[in-house]
């Protein structure tokens, strides 16, 4: 197990202070991808817009940034 | 679960019962008339005091027990589980809350109980001596019924805020409704009240990830609504907050004028 911090930066950043811990950085590149669906799920189901250069970062115990998610990267739209 | 771990050891027992009943007497007596023998032999009941590992289980999926729980301090949960480990948690536990009382009915179910709080203490009563208590006395009986249907409108509630509230309202309701509780059990004001649960763990109950809850809050927060401070929960505009998770404490005031017994 190791701590990583997932951090939010929408229209409301949110910077995860206490982090939480994953076995691995790919589990948390999982929560990272499932947050930021759910935030989008969120803009969408109330109207509000969708800014595709928002991002989750996941950073290490040090601070380190190891991993950027943007909301462009979790969601695909077809014509 | 081992049988024995799970039956008070004769040592521990204190003669004139635990005083952790003395809050689930007062929750009780919310909704029901007891006279003096009744509430003298809910307070003459005892159990094994546990404390709780933080991410330790009480009560596993498909469990088979033969005690109900009832918690001390911190705060317990319900929950349902998913194959790959999501949870969903059904209903979160004050003190005074004998968490699965339903158990004594339904011994097995595929909802189990997990800590919600880092520090939890729980009495565990045989179910033995509860059916002894019912067999005895109907009127505790009665409470008891009502004590599980007041658990149940609480569960419909949540459906409610699953299902149909937004994520804000949702978060919201689940603070004004946490409020109420913890001002009836007489721990602090519905304005002002420790919640010591575990972030990922809230989470779990409002069916949304941590970091949407916690953009969730800070959305309140902004608009002046809900202020966490750790642990601490202050609501600085009752009213305001009610209004944005459409809250409405019927289904917990159900109880304010104890029904005149059966």
């Amino acid at each position: 197990m190791a701590r990583y911090h997932l951090h939010l930066f929408n229209d409301i950043d949110i910077i995860d202070e206490e982090g939480r811990d994953f076995p691995d950085l790919p589990a948390a590149e999982v929560e990272a991808v499932r947050s930021a669906r759910d935030v989008i799920a969120d803009h969408i189901l109330s109207g509000r817009p969708v800014c595709l250069h928002h991002r989750m970062e996941i950073a290490d115990a040090g601070g380190t940034v190891l991993k950027v998610i943007a909301f462009q990267d979790v969601v695909r739209f077809e014509p | 679960m081992s049988k024995a771990a799970a039956l008070p050891d004769q040592e521990e027992l204190m003669p004139n019962g635990h005083p952790a009943f003395r809050p689930f007497l007062r929750r009780l007596l919310q909704r029901s008339v007891l006279n003096e023998e009744e509430q003298q032999a809910i307070l003459s009941l005892n159990g094994r005091e546990v404390e709780i590992e933080p991410h330790r289980d009480i009560v596993r999926p498909g469990e088979l027990t033969d005690f109900s729980c009832l918690v001390v301090s911190g705060m317990a949960a319900r929950f349902g589980q998913l194959r790959d480990g999501q949870r969903q948690i059904t209903a979160i536990h004050v003190p005074g809350d004998m968490c699965d009382l339903y158990s004594l009915m339904l011994p097995k179910v595929e909802w189990a109980l997990q800590a919600l709080s880092a520090r939890l203490t729980i009495v565990k009563v045989a179910h033995r001596d509860l059916l002894e208590l019912v067999r005895t006395y109907p009127a505790i009986g009665e409470a008891f019924w009502r004590d599980t249907t007041a658990d149940g409108s609480i569960v419909a509630q949540w459906v409610v805020s699953v299902g149909r509230r937004d994520a804000r309202m949702r978060t919201a309701h689940l603070f004004c409704e946490i409020g109420v509780r913890m001002e009836r059990a007489g721990l602090g004001r519905r304005t002002d009240f420790d919640l010591p649960a575990i972030q990922t763990q809230l989470a779990d109950a409002l069916g949304m990830t941590p970091v949407h809850m916690n953009r969730v809050i800070r959305s309140l927060r902004q608009d002046g609504l809900l202020i966490l401070k750790g642990r601490e929960v202050q609501i600085p505009d009752w009213d305001a907050l009610a209004a944005t998770g459409q809250f409405d404490g019927g289904y917990l005031e159900m109880d304010m004028a104890p029904l005149a017994r059966l």
